[in-house]
């Protein structure tokens, strides 16, 4: 039986994977190891730790239930960083993935897990190299997050629609405003968390798999939204890690507002039809961004997933003067109505240098300088 | 006319492209060969014995002449190596990052003085002493590098390691030139001589790495930032730099070491994409090795070997003991601080050149000083590069 630890509701925090780059062609390099080594000479509280291979390193926040505060943590732990890396000579990036990386040039970091990951999955755990911002909502117990979590996969293309910022890799332009995701697909245990009402259902799931020892711990499912009972919240993973930081906690801002919004309307239920559209409305998020189409699996409609950003946005407004999110909500709608994204800065970098090199360069500069 | 005149006289000389040839397909042999026993050993050693073997020195297959004719080959290989040594020093870096610095200009100053000091306790005159200790702080930069490449090294170790190298060479080449002051002083040439000389070679030669590097800069930025096109343009400059520097008696190797460092830091629009010479530096470093092999004389060795391991264990103590002194400084641990230290062991083999092309005029002192620095080699060329490769595999930087 999983232990489901209840936190305070609409409690936040996020966790950021970063890209470590030398400064000579901005390729990735190994460096957590050197990085966090600097790090911990000074004192300080921050959770920062090294990720599946060397030149990842990921920085989670602490609870927040304002974002502001989580905005000056997170800015404070940016100068951490940029001291200690400026110090090696290291850059660092946000993105969702490296526009020109080998993924057979990457080390796996030396722990037992990443070890045993790697001998599993071979190739795949190299190409995991890719950098995601995971969101976590605090849920009352484990009933709310299994509802939260189902509530949530209708909206998770804006989510990866207003974050996409991997649109390189391996070197080519991908066509995608996320590629970061597909290489997620790979794996056996990814995709969505099956259609169960609740959180004694979710167990009998959890219990079964765990029998078949397919799964060992929830570590082991690679799901785009998961509960995460050591924590007490649901986790949404399909956000590329964004250029910046203030788009980060925008995005954590919103998640916790539809939150705010879901735990309000008692009467909205999860649907199964829901994950009918799913991968269709996933796949057109990935493609095309906020471009894409978005087919709502309730009433049939179609609409751009701009369109329905913006309304979802309308629709979360009370919502948001209650929970004091209001500037996070206003910084994503002009996001979302001028059409710019991440990926669409990283693609004119492209044009008007035509080096892969230097927009990595501005990438970096862009994380580091803010 | 003979009916058969079109065909050759048989000829008495292998010609430089023959004999390249000849060199790179041995190296190649020799090093496998010498893998396939001794794995842990660097390709750079095997091709460095494979030139002892087909050198002067061993078999004659090459002799002295030929490796006189194809010095233009070694130079251009040496110059794609300067030059990629100051692509690779980020001097916004050293600038802000202090320790990296002190460390690499105490490092030096202290090997300097101390070498200077055992080597005139030993009884060898004061000037060639200095000299001789001058060319102790230049640690071998086409063998840390290649032996980064090899290993496919990264890290604190290897970044710092090759920025020690660039200030130890640098100072080795100021202090080396002062002292070819003093030497047209002690042979009593006119004094605008002994002044002039070090002036022109060190101005001189960072005056037309700087000119390269302009030239790089504006005809790079009207071509784009087309990869290849600008390969082939840094190719070709290089080329000339090399050329030019053997014109006017320049240090074309000091020239290529400005050059690229200048283009970087000149380059404030990044109009250059990081030009990747790998494939072509593989080649030359064939060459390279091999011709340093082909030189190295077995006899000063017999002559001088306590002086010569004198020096190398005093190199080898300072270099360790000071770089884990400061491996804080460095934000680095105590071990891999020591590591870094004993992978600065190999010694510049080309210093030899600087030397034989700097002193020729005075071939009795010129002999002097080389045949100690010969001896010195011979014991670090081969073991250099096997004490660098294990320090970057003990550091775990190395990807093997």
């Amino acid at each position: 039986m999983l232990e489901f630890n209840n936190s305070i509701p609409l409690t936040m925090g996020v966790e950021l994977e970063l890209q470590i780059v030398n400064r000579r062609d901005y390729n990735l390099t190994r460096g957590s190891d050197d990085l966090l080594r600097v790090i911990n000479k000074t004192e300080h509280d921050y959770d920062i730790k090294p990720e599946i291979t060397e030149s990842m390193i990921e920085i989670a926040t602490s609870v927040h239930s304002d974002h502001h505060a989580m905005l000056a943590e997170l800015k404070e732990m940016r100068s951490l960083l940029v001291a200690a890396a400026d110090k090696l000579n290291l850059g660092l990036a946000g993105g969702g993935a490296h526009p020109f990386q080998h993924w057979e040039d990457q080390r796996i970091y030396p722990t037992d897990r990443y070890k045993l990951v790697s001998e599993l999955y071979g190739y795949l755990a190299k190409q995991f190299t890719v950098y995601g911002q995971h969101i976590h909502i605090g849920c009352a117990n484990g009933d709310e997050a299994i509802r939260l979590a189902h509530l949530l996969a209708r909206h998770i293309p804006h989510f990866i629609a207003l974050s996409a910022s991997s649109p390189y890799y391996q070197g080519v332009d991908t066509s995608f405003q996320s590629s970061r995701l597909t290489s997620i697909n790979a794996f056996p245990l990814s995709g969505t968390m099956p259609f169960v009402p609740d959180w004694e259902a979710f167990n009998a799931y959890f219990n079964k798999m765990a029998q078949l020892k397919i799964v060992a711990s929830m570590k082991d499912f690679y799901w785009d939204i998961r509960p995460k009972p050591e924590y007490g919240t649901v986790e949404i993973r399909v956000c590329d890690t964004p250029l910046a930081i203030e788009t980060a906690v925008a995005l954590g801002a919103y998640a916790q507002t539809l939150a705010a919004y879901f735990f309000a309307q008692r009467e909205l239920q999860p649907l199964q039809t829901t994950y009918l559209t799913y991968t269709y409305n996933r796949f057109q998020a990935c493609r095309f961004g906020l471009a894409g189409t978005l087919i709502d699996s309730e009433g049939g409609s179609q609409s751009t997933i701009q369109e329905d950003i913006l309304r979802t946005l309308n629709m979360l407004k009370d919502a948001a003067d209650d929970l004091g999110t209001t500037d996070a909500i206003e910084q994503l709608r002009a996001r979302a109505a001028s059409g710019h994204s991440d990926a669409g800065w990283l693609r004119e970098c492209y044009e008007k240098s035509g080096s892969l090199n230097d927009v990595v360069r501005q990438q970096s500069a862009a994380w580091m300088t803010q | 006319m003979t009916a058969h005149s079109f065909l050759p006289a048989w000829p008495h000389a292998l010609n430089v492209l023959t004999a390249t040839g000849i060199i790179l397909v041995v190296g190649l042999l020799g090093a496998h060969l010498l893998r396939r026993f001794l794995p842990q050993v660097p390709a750079i050693t095997g091709y460095i014995l494979t030139g002892m073997l087909i050198g002067p020195a061993g078999l004659n297959l090459v002799n002295v002449s030929l490796l006189d004719d194809i010095s233009l080959v070694v130079d251009l290989s040496l110059g794609l190596v300067l030059f990629e040594l100051g692509r690779r020093v980020d001097y916004k870096w050293l600038l802000r990052e202090r320790g990296l610095l002190i460390t690499g200009v105490a490092l030096s100053t202290l090997m300097y003085f101390a070498l200077l000091f055992l080597l005139t306790r030993l009884g060898i005159d004061a000037l060639i002493a200095s000299m001789v200790a001058a060319l102790g702080m230049a640690t071998s930069p086409a063998v840390i590098l290649n032996v980064v490449r090899e290993v496919r090294a990264e890290g604190q170790v290897s970044e710092r390691m090759l920025n020690i190298v660039v200030i130890g060479n640098a100072l080795a080449f100021i202090v080396f030139s002062m002292g070819l002051a003093a030497v047209h002083m002690e042979y009593q040439t006119d004094w605008g001589s002994y002044l002039f000389h070090p002036f022109y070679l060190l101005l001189g030669s960072v005056l037309l790495g700087g000119v390269m590097s302009r030239l790089l800069l504006w005809i790079g930025r009207w071509l784009g930032r087309d990869s290849q096109t600008q390969l082939i343009l840094v190719l070709a400059l290089i080329a000339a730099t090399v050329g030019i520097g053997a014109m006017f008696n320049l240090s074309a190797l000091i020239a290529l070491l400005c050059f690229g460092i200048a283009s970087r830091i000149s380059d404030a629009r990044h109009a250059i994409v990081e030009p990747d010479l790998s494939p072509y530096t593989s080649l030359f470093y064939v060459a390279l090795f091999v011709f340093a092999g082909a030189n190295l004389q077995l006899s000063y060795l017999l002559m001088l070997w306590p002086v010569a391991l004198a020096f190398i264990a005093l190199r080898l103590v300072i270099a360790v003991g000071l770089s884990t002194g400061l491996a804080h400084l460095n934000g680095i641990t105590y071990r891999k601080g020591a590591l870094l230290g004993f992978g600065l062991t190999p010694l510049s083999g080309f210093n030899i050149l600087m030397v034989q092309h700097a002193v020729g005029d005075y071939p009795q002192f010129g002999a002097q000083l080389s045949a100690l620095v010969v001896a010195i080699l011979i014991i670090l060329e081969i073991l250099g590069p096997i004490c660098t490769r294990a320090a970057l595999v003990a550091s775990g930087e190395a990807k093997l």
